[in-house]
């Protein structure tokens, strides 16, 4: 199971801060989390920052990173600004 | 002293606390077009006023309060006010911006600044109506906070106060206006220490601008993309600048245990997912606003201001603390006192670190935090340790060591964004004019991870866009809106879609842009003499006030005001030495395995000199400033 964790809007629109998935690669778990929360469709989570264990999907394999049992993948809605 | 220039109200009001002799200050159109207003107006008058050797909290130091040209104008996020002086941290120029009602008070009034200098033989506040100044006693005021200062005082008027700690010459007083603040490096001191409690202001005038359909017109284009822009009009309303602090977790920004760490293991309890989801009424702004990223919570059964980030990260992981209902007193406590919440948290912090190390028993401990209301009101009255504490970080560790990681640039104590994670934001803080400030220094934490996402390691480049921002803020600042009005000028695709090709390429290319930004730096009229469309000041600056404006002009402002204060500084002192950071931050990676994970500072500071035509030591050459008509 990956452990999942959501912030930014998209916590605040799903009403979930985490989710247990089994998955094996970032792929497979963005349509698993597009069919599971209704409230956010899968552009919206591939438009997310996203962190496989403190680095950016980006830096490893993209959409195609592996994951494996105990990983923590972040999703972080892409607009900040302070 | 009128003005043929819009926008303005061509009077410049000057009170001397000492002989209570009240006159009008010069100030021309010709000042006017190279100064446009708030903080580089404020910054000339400071210059052609204040020497060496003049004491912050000394009768002759001055507060300077400032609008700018757009201040009442209905333009977004203009209401606005900027105060300067020499700051009780620094001994430096100290600019402090506010949202409150004074600004745009003191213009109906009649005034585009008010000088104050001297000092009253009494406690005293000043009621300005229209042309009327009146001198009140003060001594049934003194010793009331903020709020209640502001309720007694009533009436529609704008208002400006202090509280005990600006009284007690705490060296972070703030100056506080409704709810909103003029938080940073000491102003309220400055303002205690002239016996001086509150000022209002009320009257019937309005500006009259240059070109009312118009500007009127581009109000509504602009307020229209303030509200669909992502930043400015989804993110700040729901979430306010607390949405930043999982984000600078994530990327190893975030102020931890005195900046020891980038991260903190409990930051979802002190995040602005769950202030928006538990403890948020409702969200709010100042006046003029659209963007509405104040927060409203609630604090003992009433409904009050929420923190900013700022305060979330150093009352919060910086100190070892995850809960957030007490930062959200402490935050209302410390308003409600007049006191800085960013020098506030990191001066406990340090304070805590010193007491672990054994170089100074203050009884504050890591993660022991619940007697923290108590230490603050010792502070805003100066009473046990809270009178050492209220002397800020730098003296603090002149006394009792510590300064390697004493975590203050100038004396001004850094914001929560920790610049082992963002570089460039590092040399931001180190070379920052009002000391170690993330909006002075340039915010390039926005570009290394909080809205773009350029390597936050790499110092390739940083030196040119850390000019360039400065220089745009300076100049946005100085025109009278809210620095957030800048984020809508970003691309919305480069922030929305992170993962986009585009994006992605922006990113990889934004290091190797550093010569581009360096040319656009050096010569603004030539590359960028054109209105550009995503750049709003310069329509609504050349409607309001009727001056010819372009982009390359603005900046040009906005350069020379960096450069005036700069020049203003070294006229006080600095040297290039005090562009500096503690050696925690430039010494000690973040994370041991990886050396990119400190702050590269000589090297980026060279380029960054060279960059503003400045010599080795940090100072101006005399081409620049002819060039800038300094």
């Amino acid at each position: 199971m990956v452990h999942v964790r959501f912030f930014g809007l998209l916590r605040l629109e799903i009403k979930e801060s985490t989710a247990m998935i089994e998955a094996e690669n970032i792929n497979e778990l963005l349509e698993k989390l597009d069919a599971k929360f209704e409230k956010t469709n899968i552009k919206q989570l591939c438009s997310s920052i996203i962190y496989v264990n403190g680095v950016n999907m980006n830096q490893l394999k993209r959409y195609g990173t592996k994951l494996k049992d105990g990983d923590e993948v972040l999703f972080i809605s892409p607009v900040s600004g302070g | 002293m009128s003005s043929t220039y819009g926008g303005y109200m061509g009077k410049v009001l000057m009170i001397n606390l000492t002989n209570r002799q009240i006159k009008e200050y010069p100030w021309s159109d010709r000042n006017r077009e190279l100064y446009l207003g708030g903080k580089i107006m404020a910054a000339k008058i400071l210059y052609d006023n204040l020497h060496a050797g003049i004491g912050p909290l000394s009768p002759e130091n001055m507060l300077v309060i400032t609008t700018g040209p757009l201040t009442g104008t209905g333009s977004p996020c203009s209401s606005r006010f900027n105060i300067s002086t020499l700051s009780p941290l620094t001994g430096f120029i100290a600019p402090s911006n506010c949202g409150g009602n004074f600004g745009m008070a003191l213009k109906k009034a009649g005034y585009d600044a008010l000088i104050i200098t001297g000092k009253s033989d009494h406690k005293t506040w000043v009621e300005i109506v229209d042309d009327e100044i009146r001198f009140h006693e003060a001594e049934d005021l003194w010793g009331k906070t903020t709020g209640e200062v502001q309720s007694l005082l009533g009436g529609k008027s704008g208002k400006i106060v202090i509280g005990p700690a600006g009284e007690n010459l705490v060296r972070y007083a703030s100056i506080v206006s409704e709810e909103r603040v003029a938080g940073r490096a000491g102003v309220g001191a400055v303002m205690g220490s002239k016996n001086l409690k509150a000022v209002t202001a009320s009257g019937t005038r309005t500006a009259a601008v240059h070109n009312r359909e118009r500007l009127k017109e581009l109000n509504k284009q602009w307020v229209k993309t303030l509200r669909e822009h992502p930043l400015t009009g989804i993110q700040l309303p729901k979430l306010g600048t607390a949405g930043l602090l999982s984000s600078m977790n994530a990327r190893k920004m975030l102020a931890t245990r005195n900046y020891k760490y980038g991260q903190f293991k409990d930051f979802e309890k002190v995040s602005g997912e769950l202030l928006a989801e538990k403890y948020l009424i409702k969200n709010k702004g100042c006046v003029t606003c659209p963007i509405q990223c104040g927060r409203v919570v609630e604090v003992n059964g009433n409904a009050v201001k929420g923190p900013e980030v700022e305060t979330l990260g150093l009352l919060g992981p910086n100190i070892e603390n995850s809960n957030i209902e007490l930062i959200l007193k402490w935050n209302y406590e410390l308003d409600e006192f007049g006191m800085d919440t960013i020098t506030a948290g990191s001066t406990i912090a340090f304070a805590m670190e010193l007491n672990e190390k054994g170089l100074w028993d203050s009884g504050l401990q890591f993660g022991q935090v619940e007697n923290l209301s108590q230490v603050f009101e010792d502070i805003a009255f100066r009473r046990g340790i809270g009178d050492v504490l209220a002397e800020g970080s730098k003296k603090i560790s002149e006394r009792f060591g510590g300064k390697e990681y004493a975590i203050h640039s100038k004396g001004l104590e850094l914001a929560a964004y920790e610049p082992r994670g963002a570089v460039g934001q590092g040399l931001g803080y180190a070379v920052s004019n009002r000391g170690g400030c993330h909006l002075n220094g340039g915010y390039l934490v926005f570009m290394e991870g909080l809205g773009l996402n350029m390597d936050p390691y790499t110092s390739k480049s940083k030196a040119a866009f850390t000019m360039m921002f400065q220089d745009i803020m300076e100049a946005v600042s100085a025109g009278g809106n809210c620095l957030f009005t800048t984020y809508s000028m970003f691309p919305t695709q480069l922030i929305t879609e992170p993962n986009s090709f585009m994006a992605r390429s922006a990113n990889k290319l934004l290091p190797y842009l550093g010569p581009a930004v360096n040319l656009a730096n050096r010569f603004p009229k030539v590359i960028l003499s054109m209105n550009l469309p995503m750049i709003p000041y310069t329509h609504v600056l050349e409607a309001a006030t009727g001056m010819k404006m372009n982009f390359g002009k603005f900046k040009r402002i906005g350069e020379r005001g960096y450069n005036l204060e700069r020049v203003m500084n070294l006229k006080l002192g600095l040297t290039e030495k005090d562009d500096s950071l503690p050696k925690r931050l430039t010494h000690e990676l973040q994370s041991p395995e990886d050396s990119r994970t400190s702050v590269h500072l000589e090297k980026m500071k060279k380029q960054y000199y060279r960059a503003r035509g400045w010599d080795s030591a940090g100072i101006p050459k005399s081409k620049r400033l002819k060039c800038l008509e300094l």
